[in-house]
């Protein structure tokens, strides 16, 4: 327990010394505030374009909502979590390719330690930016509009954060049998296509993880059924993170 | 005016934050010689123009690891 603690702390101070917390915690809040300043600026757009175009026809400017602003926010967060997988993916491969991870086993640190401090550390930075990005979207809209309207706003958050944890699964899986950064982020971007692929056939489309990413619809109260898509994402991540044992138990370094 | 005023709530944090992450890009920029990908001239150019995203790209891809 203490090695795992000791290279958690370790995993952390390199977020820090690289910079990476600072800067992804700086593109959560950007996001955080565009999505209501997103959501307030729309009615001015609009009559901007209104009156640039003359074919344009405005249908009656609806009143701008709280359901907009978190619209935005569940559009927005996925330009995030681009983002953090970028920036992230490199977590194991940095460490391959520097040869630091190599200096940690010998000293007798267990492999699965490695992939568990890793996969929590990732886990923490996500769930903190998450925190940042959601918590100012929430303050901001509690200050200017009426909250009432908004249907299940927790449950729709809640099954995004998980969406996110899809991801972190993903990147150290891949991480543990790929070598360089950009093969992590292409492997992980083609799940995502095919998993967008397979969501095109009406029947498949419920099961897929992807379907999480569409929570919002949750804020509408619309028919939005995510349990069969939450129990395959949940599972996926348990088997890709215990599938992520073996492999890299065979890697070599 | 008022106008204006109505978005400072937005303006401000967002002004800082750009301006935050353009400062702290041209500090690492000056303070290295070496970067993954691009040279000096080029990444100025890119954290000066493109805001927000102009740092974040520089810090992702350009910055050396250690």
């Amino acid at each position: 327990m203490r090695q795992l603690n000791a290279f958690i702390k370790k995993e952390f101070t390199e977020q820090l010394r690289s910079r990476r917390l600072y800067i992804l915690g700086a593109v959560f809040l950007f996001f955080g505030i565009m999505s209501p300043a997103a959501a307030k600026l729309m009615p001015k757009i609009i009559e901007l374009v209104a009156e640039q175009d003359q074919s344009f026809k405005i249908e009656a400017v609806k009143e701008v909502s709280a359901l907009d602003s978190f619209d935005q926010f569940f559009k927005n967060v996925s330009t995030s979590l681009i983002v953090f997988v970028i920036m992230q993916a490199g977590i194991f491969t940095r460490e391959y390719s520097s040869g630091t991870l190599l200096l940690s086993l010998t000293r007798g640190m267990e492999r699965r330690k490695v992939i568990a401090a890793k996969a929590f550390t990732l886990t923490a930075v996500w769930t903190a930016c998450y925190l940042v990005c959601f918590g100012t979207t929430y303050a901001y809209t509690a200050y200017f509009w009426d909250m009432s309207v908004v249907n299940d706003l927790w449950t729709a958050v809640l099954l995004w954060w998980i969406y996110g944890l899809w991801y972190i699964a993903m990147i150290v899986f891949f991480s543990t049998f790929l070598n360089s950064a950009t093969a992590v982020i292409v492997c992980t971007g083609a799940i995502f296509l095919a998993g967008d692929l397979l969501a095109m056939i009406p029947k498949a489309e419920r099961f897929i993880p992807t379907y999480l990413s569409g929570s919002s619809g949750l804020l509408r109260a619309r028919d939005f059924d995510y349990t069969p898509a939450l129990v395959i994402t949940l599972v996926s991540i348990v088997l890709l993170l215990s599938a992520s044992v073996p492999m890299f138990n065979k890697k070599q370094l | 005016m008022d106008e204006i005023r109505e978005y400072l709530p937005f303006i401000i944090p967002l002004a800082i934050i750009q301006f935050g992450l353009m400062i702290a890009s041209l500090v690492h920029i000056f303070k290295h010689d070496k970067y993954k990908v691009g040279n000096r001239a080029l990444w100025v150019v890119i954290c000066l123009l493109v805001s927000i995203i102009g740092p974040v790209a520089y810090f992702a891809v350009g910055k050396e690891d250690s």
